[in-house]
């Protein structure tokens, strides 16, 4: 590891400060799981293509395995542990309304690949309050469900989006 | 009074709202701190013998604890298992680490231990392995050619499984047949590739000594047993958990070389050691599934009536046996599925070749049996000039013959005794869901419209055994606190099973869902236990904790009379509470028997044990039916809507079942259209991660068609058959189907091996018109 | 799925680049989106040295348009942002509606245009629309002005001629246009992708799929489906093999390429 040394990463994970000196070739998605304990942050793939370890960094949907650690230094990060920040109120059980419409839809089996559907989703409502079918599929372009087979967490999108309507 | 059943309703999951905020517990957030991790160094070659390996610069590195070869494991160290082997079995056994022969790309050669993932794949590179490459053979027919090298010389065959079923008598039906069909059915090469990987960890227990293996399992009470086999240890002194699953569909129904390597290091290293795989190391490590190639004969009689079957399957099963030696031989066994077809023989041989090892996935062998099946009813449907519905009703088993014992044995696997149900209703409802009879008109329009596409109908019927014994156990406890928490030897992986069996325990004792806590898969608390597979958590985990419910009843009565001081008579349990059979006196709620056994220092009595036995497996069946448009310019096949119809018995949760239907139909388009695990001439593997094999988005979802008929099982309390891979088993059929009534019966969709792709698609029409062009066409 | 180790500055200039990069070559890598370089990181394809981070350099990810109506894209322009920009959505449609294709919007959201073309993967879509409208990178290497190195010649050479700063698209020809293409699955790496623009001296075309993009003049000049497929076989008949799709590639070119300059006719109608 001769003339790497470590780099300083100062980010704000779901709320926390936290701090640490990194090798560079350390991935945010690592850094977010093993540094962080942000285990909402799901590894399906490691290349980009399954979109699990999707998180919001400074309000921007960014795959954590396609970054490195040091790139998010000085940033803020919300999982879907944290959801809240990026969607409606939660409620007792700490659910947010997009959170519920999954549920209520069956959005999810095995649920591994939920947390990064549900913050890029997230912030795509956000963007697109009211989302056509076919946006709504674009959208989900990148993100990889091998259990649902899609059309309920298409179904609970659109839920959710019409639960907002002004 | 009484409290509406949470059995048959759609209950929302109780597994959701962890799930939902992503405190899901999965493998990976389990591994303690302090861990080693292990990277595998693995065979870039398909066939080699290994003349070298060099590990002592790879030693020298930051952070190794340790560098393991097949020389330095434990002398006497087993091979990893084979469940359904027969007599003639040969004996080609999967090793930990390769020792002297590489039997495909991937295989496991060295194990290399560090402190951090990326120091041990820093080692891992430095690793060197001189080999002497070998010619690859890369399918069944290569393997069994008179020059092909054998993968085991001292074999002196590449076939190395066969199995045989014959019911009447096939040859005379065949000799009077009005009409031969024949038809080859290859199938290729796809992986389950659930979004979880795999992964596990090793750890030994203080104190007791005893190993500890956390892994992504559908089994983990049968990898105990395997374990103690291998290591040549007492199964007491191994521990075997599953966690949470990001999915398994028979991916994680097997055994891996990692699962005993992170025992072994853990024990010689006096640390807990992880693994976890990665995307690429998945698609060359993980099992594969489904290639075969099957050669189908049926004999029909002018009227439609299928008089004989006679099948050969020849499945290319990789280097060394999976946990199962045939996947598709047990499916062949079945392949005249709903009909009734009284004469049928089958043989189906696996075959080693230099490919990773071939095991189940969701539906094991019944997608390819069904898939070859139904072509032949489309083409005898076309030869007869008999409409192809017609032709599936008349050789359907018609509900009165129903129980029908189909003569067929199949070594591990109980009779095939068809069970219940009415096949042709529920073919008549998605012929109706489907639109089959406006479907002409439809057609018609479109194509009329779309001068370049087409549009197709296909039709599938599909009937798999389901619910599958021999038995499961179950325990049950009442907590301090009055809570029941049910004991299920079961692996949660998105099929919702805390859920259902939570339904099951709250009906059972009358109380609140709420009051029931499930937990899973831990063989501290439960060895013994098939796992997790064929269709089977819901119906006969469901069954034992009904059984245990009931027991819970009967002690926790018992003990309230007790308590009580009253005749053991004079009271019964109903609605969570022991009530006096004369109306007097308050009920004696749970909590509160809890609360007074435990003063009275007997809150021990308060549980049960039981195992279920399941009598006899549970055939689920189903009707599908699939319009896809073909583009002929282009040769891109978009499933437009799909229909199934189904029957698992009773539902015990609807959106649950519903929601495996979709999923399960879902994955059987990917398998279909899109996915492939490829190989390169010299046998290494072309799919490297998600890039390379495209499986459904939301993009390709059709419109679904989902209809039930609940039939009850005869052979469980609850009614239950199973239906975790009714989606999967009937789609390939009937998408297949579906683009051969769009492009020509005559188009050879299933020749070869391979996704209905654009490029097939594209190939196989223009075969057919440089055919027609020189006057060749029929 | 670890990168090797290696080392990571982040130079707040282009003049700090420049240093670190001194000759370039494989040892050094820029990181830019990092949708490419981190994947290749961590599957250890590349190896570098050093990485180079240019996202915290102030300007780089603008989008203008020039004095001379040239559109100029800068290194750190996020993929989504181009497709986005009413600028580009009204100047150079056939932009945005490839930038559609690309990826997934996540992807996009990170990845940058100068990096896609500068890494000019199989099925890369903006190469094709590069080459459709002449478009022209803005390289700089330590001691020297700016170069400006044409499509056809910077796509074969990618991103070892030095750094590059910028894309820069020529004033819009308007006129229909299209994009359209093919892949194993809806929404999955681009088989076969044709860009269309329609000009006063007739269509121009080109086809992302094949080991890199190719320009297609034969094509241009064809006037029936007949004499079309002759074009194009006479277009693609030196075309470099990406994979098993090659002759998948060939046979359907013609049909895509009817497809798209079917949909730019009916625009530019
Ligand atoms: S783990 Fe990052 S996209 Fe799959
Ligand atoms: S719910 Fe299992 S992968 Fe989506």
């Amino acid at each position: 590891m001769t003339g790497v040394g470590t780099n300083r990463v100062a980010i704000i994970v779901d709320g926390r400060a936290v701090a640490a000196d990194v090798e560079p070739r350390t991935l945010l998605a690592d850094f977010l799981r093993d540094t962080c304990g942000a285990v909402a942050v799901h590894i399906g793939c490691g290349e980009g293509t399954c979109g699990a370890c999707t998180v919001a960094l400074d309000g921007i949907a960014v795959r954590s395995c396609l970054m490195l650690a040091v790139q998010a230094d000085g940033g803020t990060i919300v999982t879907a542990a944290g959801l809240a920040a990026l969607d409606g109120p939660p409620d007792a059980q700490n659910l947010t309304p997009l959170q519920l419409a999954f549920r209520a839809h069956h959005a999810l089996q095995c649920g591994f690949c939920t947390p990064g559907i549900l913050v890029a989703t997230a912030l795509f409502l956000r963007a697109n309050p009211h989302p056509t079918r076919a946006e709504i599929v674009d959208h989900l372009s990148g993100h990889l469900c091998r259990c649902t087979g899609n059309v309920p967490i298409i179904a609970a999108i659109e839920a959710a989006a019409g639960a907002t309507a002004p | 009074m009484t409290r509406p059943l949470r059995f048959g309703t759609r209950t929302p999951r109780r597994e959701d709202p962890d799930l939902l905020r992503g405190e899901g517990k999965f493998l990976a957030d389990l591994i303690p701190q302090g861990a080693l991790w292990l990277t595998v160094v693995r065979s870039t070659d398909a066939h080699a013998i290994i003349l070298g390996l060099d590990a002592e610069a790879a030693k020298a590195m930051p952070g190794v604890a340790a560098i393991v070869t097949a020389a330095d494991l434990p002398a006497g160290l087993g091979h990893l298992p084979c469940v359904d082997l027969i007599d003639t079995s040969l004996p080609v056994f999967h090793p930990v680490l390769a020792g002297e022969r590489i039997r495909y790309a991937g295989q496991p050669i060295a194990a290399v231990v560090a402190s951090t993932p990326a120091q041990a794949e820093d080692a891992a590179a430095a690793v060197i392995v001189a080999t002497r490459k070998l010619a690859p053979v890369l399918s069944a027919a290569d393997a069994l050619r008179p020059e092909s090298p054998w993968l085991y010389p001292e074999l002196g065959t590449n076939a190395v499984h066969v199995t045989r079923q014959l019911v009447g008598d096939p040859d005379a039906a065949f000799s009077v047949a009005a009409l031969v069909v024949e038809e080859t059915v290859a199938v290729h090469r796809v992986g389950a590739a659930p979004m979880e990987m795999r992964g596990c960890f090793g750890e030994v227990e203080p104190g007791s000594g005893r190993l500890v293996l956390t892994s992504t399992t559908q089994i983990p009470q049968s990898v105990r047993a395997h374990l103690a086999e291998i290591l040549t240890r007492p199964a007491e002194s191994i521990l075997v958990r599953a966690p949470r699953l990001g999915g398994g569909f028979g991916l994680k129904e097997a055994m891996y070389p990692e699962e005993v390597l992170v025992l072994l290091l853990a024990e010689r290293l006096g640390r807990p050691v992880a693994f976890l795989e990665d995307r690429r190391e998945h698609f060359r490590s993980a099992v594969q599934a489904r290639e075969e190639t099957i050669r189908i004969r049926a004999a029909f009689a002018v009227d439609g009536t299928a008089t004989a079957v006679d099948v050969a399957c020849l499945a290319d099963i990789g280097g060394a046996y999976g946990l199962v030696a045939n996947a598709p031989g047990a499916a062949i066994a079945n392949a005249r599925g709903g009909y009734v077809m009284p004469n049928f023989r089958s043989v189906a041989t696996s075959v080693v070749t230099n490919k990773p090892p071939l095991n189940v996935y969701r539906g094991a062998g019944h997608p390819q049996a069904v898939l070859a099946m139904e072509r032949v009813m489309d083409k005898a449907a076309t030869a007869l000039g008999i409409d192809r519905a017609a032709i599936r009703r008349h050789n359907l088993i018609p509900a009165w013959m129903l129980p029908l014992d189909r003569g067929i044995s199949y070594s591990g696997l109980p009779r095939q005794i068809l069970d219940s149900g009415d096949y042709v209703h529920a073919f008549d409802m998605t012929l109706e869901a489907i639109g089959y009879a406006a479907f002409p008109a439809r057609k018609a329009a479109f194509e009329a419209a779309h001068p370049r596409r087409k549009l197709g109908l296909g039709l599938s019927f599909m009937v798999e055994m389901t619910a599958v014994g021999p038995d499961e156990p179950a325990e049950i406890e009442v907590l301090p606190d009055g809570r029941v928490r049910l004991h299920a030897a079961l692996t949660a992986m998105g099929q919702g099973i805390e859920t259902v069996l939570g339904q099951v325990v709250a009906d059972t004792l009358g109380i609140d869902l709420d009051a029931v806590e499930i937990s899973l898969a831990d063989t501290d608390r439960i060895p013994f236990a098939v796992g997790t597979y064929a269709s089977r958590g819901g119906a006969v985990g469901g069954s034992a904790a009904a059984k245990a419910g009931k027991a819970l009843i009967e002690v926790a009565t018992d003990l309230g009379a007790d308590l009580l001081g009253v005749d053991r008579s004079a009271v019964e349990w109903s609605e969570g509470a022991i009530v006096r059979r004369d109306g007097t006196n308050e009920p004696l709620p749970l909590v509160e028997l809890a609360r007074l056994a435990a003063s009275a220092g007997r809150a021990d009595a308060l549980r049960a044990s039981v195992r279920f036995a399941v009598p006899d497996t549970s055939f689920a069946y189903g009707a599908h039916a699939a319009i896809v448009e073909v583009d002929t310019g282009t040769g891109v096949v978009t499933v437009l809507d799909y229909a199934v119809t189904h029957d698992c018995g009773r539902l015990g949760n609807p959106m649950i079942v519903d929601g495996q239907i979709v999923g399960g139909v879902t994955q059987g388009i990917g398998a279909t259209l899109y996915e492939e695990i490829a190989f390169d001439a010299a046998g290494r593997p072309l799919t490297q991660g998600f890039f390379d094999y495209p499986i459904p988005v939301a993009a390709t979802a059709p419109r679904f068609h989902l209809l039930h008929l609940e039939t009850p099982s005869p052979h469980n309390p609850l009614g239950m058959k199973g239906a975790g891979e009714a989606g999967f088993t009937g789609t390939p059929a009937a998408i297949t189907n579906a683009v051969a009534d769009a492009l020509g019966q005559d188009l050879p969709l299933t020749r070869d091996p391979g996704p209905l792709s654009p490029a097939r698609i594209r190939a196989l029409l223009r075969e057919r018109e440089v055919a027609q062009a020189a006057g060749f066409s029929a | 799925m670890k990168p090797a180790p290696f080392a990571y500055e982040r130079p707040s200039d282009v003049a700090g680049v420049l240093a670190l990069l001194g000759d370039g070559g494989p040892q050094k890598a820029i990181l830019a989106g990092g949708q490419s370089l981190v994947l290749a990181l961590a599957r250890r394809a590349r190896t570098p040295e050093l990485v180079i981070d240019i996202n915290r350099i102030a300007g780089l990810d603008a989008i203008t348009v020039d004095g001379e109506g040239c559109l100029v894209i800068g290194a750190t322009a996020r993929l989504e942002e181009v497709r986005v920009h009413p600028a580009v959505r009204s100047g150079w449609p056939l932009i945005a509606e490839a930038l559609g294709l690309v990826a997934n919007p996540v992807v996009r959201r990170r990845g940058t245009l100068v990096g896609n073309l500068s890494n000019n993967g199989p099925g890369c879509e903006m190469a094709a629309v590069a080459l459709v409208l002449d478009a022209e990178f803005v390289v700089e290497r330590l001691g020297s002005d700016p170069s400006r190195v044409p499509s056809a010649i910077f796509l074969t050479l990618g991103g070892t001629v030095g750094f590059v700063t910028a894309v820069r698209f020529p004033p819009p020809s308007p006129g229909g246009f299209a994009f359209v293409e093919l892949s194993r699955r809806p929404q999955h790496v681009c088989t076969l992708g044709a860009a269309v623009q329609l000009g006063p001296a007739g269509p121009v075309i080109a086809l992302a799929g094949f080991a890199t993009a190719i320009r297609c003049t034969a094509a241009e000049h064809a006037s029936t489906p007949e004499a079309l497929r002759a074009a194009l076989a006479a277009d693609l008949a030196g075309a470099g093999s990406a994979d098993t799709l090659d002759e998948y590639r060939h046979d359907v070119a013609a049909v895509l390429v009817g497809d798209a300059l079917a949909v730019a006719r009916s625009r530019a109608a």
